[in-house]
């Protein structure tokens, strides 16, 4: 009870209220946060890789990437100089949906940094020559990407999930459309886009919330003068996949391991039996060691180091994969075993006493979606981001708490489809391809290189 | 680093008593108007409390003073390996209990981590939450079951963590051979996870005779930050932990190597289309007087996009990226550049850069706003690593393990403004020599592999 009072108070303190300042759909949010002296802040821009057309796969992270470059008044060098002098850091992270440019610094530099922040976003450069190079070193990065065996099994996934749907865009694009990209290419990217229309803005920390929303105001105005011509981005439609079981092989000769995703469509919060499935899959995939994948493949077994069950989410249905990484010869017993286990899940749901040690768990973990004002920052970014509805993080304990038991099984066989799955295997083809054949129900295998984009 | 074998050794001879007394050693300053209150208890525990009630939770930790440096050549991969077991059947809850207590209360980052100098048991939990944690972490300090079959099961996920961060991971990979090549003699020169053959090889008892020999109170640091009363906190943990006898912790002698006085290269394979390139030069330990120097000529050559290598290497068309470690150990470690090349770029061009770069620090072309960047950098990133309850404990428990005091971590950042221009030619000059560097060349295989 003493606990509940507590976190009932909590609640109010860290409750995010957007304001809106009247300017073309433009939100504002900031937490005041003195326990340490920093402020973050981060520009929410509505246009991500989803956006890139086919032809220009990279747009979104180049164009931000130019942003940062570089102004009208100062070089990048001389810019980026001050601002790291200041104590502040300013980057760009690309999602499908968006890009978040995350800003931080020490507090006593803030009024400095504000005026830094206006100059970068209202005064960029675009050299030519800058450009030049940002491609080159995206370049390394997409080829660094290859080398990386997790990063490869994702990566590979999305585009042989979605296939041509925009969720299948890789958010460095290839090595083919960035070494394509032209200034003017970025330089209509930011007048299109980069507009308050298409702009939120979150924050929290050492600064009254006044000031921050006065300079937000200001900057919005200016900017809406500057891009009077932008436009919103395009609806992006839902994701049609296959109705079959497929098998991707990415081929990497002479590794010992293999990095396995099998997985299908995913879900919404506003999905019937969204927390219904939320808190099952705890006890079957989830974060918890308990969980039937970890105990069954990890604990029992010693075949992978990790096994989850995760959901990807998204402006649309995206995917929910399972994940694990044996070694080579353990790899297609284990994709059997995660089958059986992925089977008898759909066919018989959750016991008793898993819903109610997941409730518990989730319920009691709950504290933790919200509890520094950094992660209530990121939070509100993200459900933003992914059109979540406002306080779904602070909302997700009391709706595991309403879960009734008896409407899992139902919601699981309604929800997943055991015939629609997408298998992608990163590893030694040759040691792998024929076992795989033997997996039930999958029929299209295809085999391609690792350095393949 | 020779205080700690002191302290500990002395604290070996007092054993094998019960009943530990708890005695309040007194309030530190922290961060901002945080503050520090440091314990022990007659045993050897010693237990750091920092009040924040910023929100109903609180981290709880358990650093040991152990990791791979305590291991023998042909016995390697145990401290981790036995990090994997610590969360297993105990005498008084079977093998899954832990985690189940745990995940059922609420715990956040329910994990641990080994080092070349320590393993921790990290875990955050609701307020409420206290004693169920000190009488587990208590429980698995000294009353840990190695059944056989577990460990062969713990044994092979282990093997595939290794394949996983080692094997197939090129960054893994370089870094195994960078520490084999540098380190001849001491024992940072094997992996903290191991060889392949050591862990098949680790035998049961040998398993157990390392948990005794390194899991005590007398070896250990309790932190606790967050949402706590001091004065409870200290209660629970002289119930649980005061009943515990210290032990003599074996901790064996490590050997040292000779100062290295040539230059040593090496080339390994990689499953990678760019090359990659890994340096390191000989350093200090964490609490030499050259350390806080060593970070600011860190911060100066490779933090942030207007440092001196991002400058060089990848606006220069070298690079993709750069990064460099200063690492923080008890005994005298590398200073690592690591390198990630473009299309077509090769790791030699990449070390003439860096050379030159060097080689600048060294002739004093030093601005002082080049010092004022790399000290607002690293006071930025101390502030901005601060957020939650956990990486303030990660912060206390580090410093307190690796350098013997948590003060350490905060004195390296007030200390950095003294540092001139003069002194980061002085260190440049001393330990950048390129007969004090290894390096090892990443080159890609073909595309059969």
């Amino acid at each position: 009870m003493h606990m509940l009072k507590k976190i009932g108070l909590f609640f109010v303190l860290c409750f995010f209220p957007f304001l809106n300042l009247g300017v073309a759909h433009m939100k504002v949010s900031f937490e005041e946060d003195f326990s340490l002296p920093i402020v973050y802040l981060n520009l929410v821009l509505e246009v991500g890789s989803l956006h890139d057309s086919p032809q220009k796969l990279g747009l979104a992270n180049i164009a931000t990437e130019m942003l940062l470059r570089g102004t009208k008044k100062q070089s990048k060098e001389v810019f980026l100089s001050q601002l790291e002098q200041l104590g502040a850091s300013l980057d760009a992270i690309i999602y499908p949906e968006g890009v978040v440019l995350h800003a931080a610094v020490l507090s006593e530099n803030t009024e400095k940094f504000l005026s830094m922040l206006e100059e970068t976003f209202l005064m960029p450069l675009f050299l030519e020559s800058e450009l030049k190079k940002l491609k080159k070193e995206v370049e390394g990065q997409i080829l660094e990407q290859k080398g990386n065996d997790k990063q490869l099994v994702s990566l590979n996934f999305s585009r042989f999930f979605y296939g041509t749907h925009p969720y299948g865009n890789p958010v460095l694009g290839t090595q083919k459309t960035v070494a394509a990209l032209t200034k003017k290419d970025v330089s209509d990217f930011y007048s299109q886009y980069f507009h308050p229309q298409n702009l939120s803005f979150f924050g929290s920390g050492a600064l009254e919330k006044n000031r921050i929303e006065k300079w937000y105001q200001s900057f919005s105005e200016k900017l809406s003068k500057l891009n009077s011509k932008s436009k919103k981005p395009g609806p992006i439609a839902e994701p049609v996949i296959p109705k079959e079981k497929r098998i991707l092989i990415v081929d990497k000769p002479k590794t010992t391991q293999t990095q396995i995703l099998m997985g299908g469509v995913g879900f919404r919060p506003e999905d019937v039996g969204f927390y219904s499935i939320q808190l099952a899959n705890h006890s079957f995939g989830g974060s918890s060691f308990a969980a039937r994948m970890m105990q069954e493949l990890r604990v029992k077994r010693g075949w992978t180091y990790g096994a989850y069950n995760s959901f990807k989410f998204g402006k649309t249905h995206r995917h929910f994969a399972m994940y694990f990484f044996p070694k080579n010869e353990d790899s297609v017993p284990a994709i059997k075993l995660a089958l059986e286990l992925f089977a008898d899940f759909l066919n018989k749901g959750i016991t008793k006493e898993e819903f109610e040690f997941a409730k518990k768990s989730l319920v009691n973990n709950s504290p933790f979606n919200y509890d520094t004002s950094k992660k209530r920052l990121d939070n509100a970014t993200q459900e933003h981001l992914l059109s979540f509805p406002n306080g779904y993080f602070k909302d997700f304990s009391s709706k595991i708490e309403s879960v009734d038991f008896a409407e899992i099984p139902s919601v699981l066989k309604k929800s997943f489809n055991p015939e629609q799955l997408t298998l992608v295997v990163v590893g030694d083809a040759a040691m792998l391809k024929k076992d795989t054949q033997s997996l039930p129900g999958f029929k299209q295998t295809v085999v391609k290189n690792y350095l393949e984009d | 680093m020779k205080k700690f074998v002191i302290f500990f050794l002395l604290l070996g001879l007092t054993s094998h008593y019960s009943e530990a007394s708890m005695s309040e050693l007194g309030e530190l300053p922290y961060l901002g108007s945080l503050k520090v209150k440091r314990y022990q208890l007659s045993n050897g525990l010693k237990i750091l409390i920092l009040e924040d009630h910023t929100s109903p939770t609180f981290a709880y930790q358990t650093w040991f003073n152990v990791g791979s440096r305590d291991e023998v050549a042909g016995l390697t991969g145990l401290a981790h390996l036995f990090e994997h077991m610590m969360f297993k059947a105990t005498k008084n809850h079977k093998d899954g209990e832990f985690d189940k207590m745990l995940e059922s209360a609420g715990a956040e980052g329910l994990n641990a981590f080994t080092s070349r100098d320590f393993t921790a048991y990290v875990q955050s939990l609701p307020s409420t939450q206290l004693e169920l944690i000190v009488s587990l972490e208590a429980e698995r300090m000294v009353n840990l079951i190695v059944d056989e079959d577990a460990l062969n099961k713990e044994r092979e996920v282990v093997q595939n963590e290794r394949r996983f961060r080692n094997e197939n991971n090129p960054d893994g990979k370089l870094d195994e051979e960078l520490y084999e090549m540098a380190f001849q003699k001491h024992s940072y020169h094997w992996p903290i996870i191991g060889y392949e053959e050591d862990l098949k090889r680790a035998k049961k008892e040998q398993c157990e005779a390392f948990y005794k020999s390194h899991y005590a109170p007398n070896n250990a640091t309790v932190i606790m930050v967050g949402d706590v009363d001091p004065k409870k906190a200290v209660k629970i943990i002289e119930k649980y932990y005061g009943d515990l006898g210290s032990s003599k912790i074996n901790r064996k002698a490590v050997s040292v190597d000779r100062p290295q006085t040539k230059e040593r290269t090496t080339t390994v394979s990689i499953k990678t289309p760019v090359e990659k390139i890994l340096l390191g030069y000989h350093v200090v330990d964490a609490k030499h007087e050259d350390f806080v120097a060593l970070e600011v000529l860190r911060n100066l050559l490779g933090v942030g996009k207007s440092s001196r290598l991002h400058k060089s290497l990848v606006d220069g068309g070298i690079a993709s990226s750069v990064d460099l470690m200063n690492q923080e150990q008890k005994d005298p470690g590398l200073f690592e550049i690591s390198v990630n090349l473009q299309k077509g770029k090769t790791g030699k061009q990449a070390l003439s850069a860096i050379d030159l770069e060097i080689g600048k620090v060294i002739a004093g072309k030093v601005q002082s706003t080049d010092l004022k960047r790399a000290v607002s950098l690293y006071r930025f990133s101390l502030f901005k690593d601060q957020a939650s309850h956990y990486s303030k404990a990660q912060f206390l428990g580090f410093y307190e393990t690796v350098a013997g005091d948590f003060k350490r971590g905060l004195e390296i950042v007030t200390s950095m403004d003294k540092v001139s221009k003069e002194e980061l030619a002085r260190i440049a000059k001393k330990y950048f020599k390129k007969t004090n560097r290894n390096v090892v060349f990443g080159k890609p295989l073909s595309k059969k592999g």
